[in-house]
């Protein structure tokens, strides 16, 4: 096997920490403020325990988040990659079109918002695009990040499922009688359950982008008019 | 009613309409019509001086594998258009045949578009893709209705397996605004809380641009059942309300409600009801 030059090692073991750093808790984009129809979902019953909470995440990821965020990433990643300008402005309006609901839209609007804020505070190579685009959707800004510093496209898909998935079990944590460790459980079995998504996002067509999952986009759209919410979406 | 020569190819019928509508005198009028197969239209009606209502007619009576159905329909500057069908739309099985319908509809500025068919049953073991694509002017405005029914109603013939895939698309002055897909393969979308939650009715009802809209109000009219079935959103100027239930009629007369409220916010006319809504 060949030596790796010690170059090289500094220049993996910098990636792997942009790679944390970018699932950091500290970035603030305030992801935990969104349920996307989860906390709807749980008001109505359908999801009421561990279970059901497992359920309805691996069949909205399933569903829904390889067919829209995932897909997407991976084209805004080779677009930036390949610095093909074009391509970022036409998968970043596509980013924005598929959002179905008032409060989808207004979660993918703040939290790039946020994301791009702190890739131009960090002097990003990509400030002029960043800047261009309007609105950026939170992909676009994800991809751009992950160009930057060398992340791979697989990379890039674990990390955002991964906290994706964070975010998900959180909103179930907060609203059901259930306890940190059965968090750690559901966190532990779900990821190994949604990896082939990191395979399967290769495989999604362009004309299958904007996947609408019914049951979801209604829970999206009655949570704007829920009563008692700790929840953004 | 001038039938057209209908064409039957190998697989299927094909039948494909081109409307295209332009304004003179305050009046909206067909000026260019071309049909092909088994899709035509009816002499338009004027319910008013300004409103254009055309219904659109598959004299086939039915929808199988392998038929395509095409409507391009392009609309000048200041016309209004009503389109409906006079009655369901009916796709019917086949073991293996796909059938495709396709609408391509492009909206000027200051033209209005209502598309409002009624409702697409769908047979148990049918297979079709329903693809509806919106090219809007920022200065038009347009209403859009798409019912969907899952097996014949109050019939103990359900929707059990075959395939839909559903596509719509709406470009404001050409740029994606909304694009959505629905597919269904296999029964796990058909009674998940996720998926159709045991819908066999759903329907969307879209209408742009609209800035602003207080959809709580329009809520409050409603019934508590009403309230239920129904979902409403306000995003990126299209006023979206979402069916999930079990009754072609109630979907259309809630949306035809919401439909004339927003016709009257919009543009302060109350739109006419079609005639053949009634028979």
């Amino acid at each position: 096997m060949p030596e790796i030059a010690p170059d090289n090692v500094h220049n993996i073991d910098l990636r792997r920490m942009r790679l944390f750093q970018i699932n950091s808790a500290l970035l603030p984009v305030g992801g935990f403020s969104y349920s996307q129809g989860l906390e709807t979902a749980i008001d109505q019953q359908w999801v009421h325990n561990p279970e059901s909470g497992a359920n309805w995440i691996q069949a909205t990821a399933k569903h829904s988040l390889l067919y829209n965020d995932l897909a997407l990433l991976k084209r805004l990643h080779h677009a930036f990659s390949t610095a093909n300008n074009e391509a970022v402005e036409y998968w970043n309006q596509l980013s924005v079109a598929i959002r179905e609901t008032r409060e989808l839209a207004a979660e993918d609007k703040d939290t790039a918002q946020s994301f791009k804020r702190v890739l131009l505070s960090l002097n990003s190579k990509f400030t002029e695009q960043l800047q261009t685009i309007r609105p950026i959707s939170y992909v676009t800004a994800y991809a751009a990040y992950g160009v930057e510093h060398q992340l791979l496209i697989n990379e890039c898909l674990a990390s955002f499922i991964w906290s994706w998935l964070e975010n998900q079990i959180q909103v179930l944590l907060k609203l059901l009688p259930m306890g940190q460790a059965a968090g750690q459980q559901l966190m532990f079995r779900l990821s190994e359950d949604l990896i082939e998504l990191i395979h399967d996002a290769h495989e999604i067509e362009d004309d299958q982008i904007g996947f609408s999952l019914p049951g979801v986009v209604h829970a999206s759209a009655k949570h704007e008019q829920q009563y008692s919410r700790l929840f953004r979406s | 009613m001038r039938v057209v020569r209908a064409e039957q190819h190998q697989a299927g019928w094909l039948g494909r309409v081109r409307l295209d509508f332009s304004a003179a005198n305050n009046k909206t009028y067909i000026s260019h019509r071309r049909h092909h197969g088994p899709l035509l239209i009816q002499k338009p009606f004027y319910p008013s001086k300004q409103e254009c209502h055309v219904y659109l007619i598959h004299p086939a009576g039915g929808v199988v594998g392998g038929d395509q159905l095409e409507v391009i329909s392009h609309l000048d500057e200041n016309t209004q258009v009503l389109i409906t069908t006079p009655g369901a739309t009916k796709i019917y099985q086949h073991h293996q045949l796909h059938s495709k319908l396709h609408n391509r509809l492009t909206i000027a500025a200051n033209a209005q578009l209502h598309w409002l068919p009624q409702e697409t049953i769908l047979f148990n073991e049918a297979k079709t893709s329903l693809t509806t694509e919106l090219y809007v002017d920022a200065d038009a405005s347009f209403h859009y209705w798409e019912i969907i029914c899952l097996g014949l109603p109050a019939s103990k013939e359900k929707f059990q397996q075959g395939v839909l895939k559903q596509q719509l698309k709406i470009f404001k002055n050409s740029e994606a605004l909304l694009i959505e897909n629905f597919t269904i393969t296999d029964d796990s979308l058909l009674n998940t809380p996720w998926g159709l939650q045991g819908a066999s009715v759903f329907a969307t009802y879209i209408a742009g641009f609209v800035p602003t809209f207080d959809i709580q109000v329009f809520c409050q009219q409603l019934s508590e059942e009403e309230n239920q079935y129904f979902c409403f959103t306000l995003v990126r100027g299209l006023l979206i309300g979402r069916y999930l239930g079990h009754s072609a009629e109630q979907a259309k007369a809630v949306f035809t409600r919401l439909w004339i409220q927003l016709n009257q916010f919009m543009s302060d006319t109350t739109p006419s009801i079609p005639r053949i809504w009634n028979t």
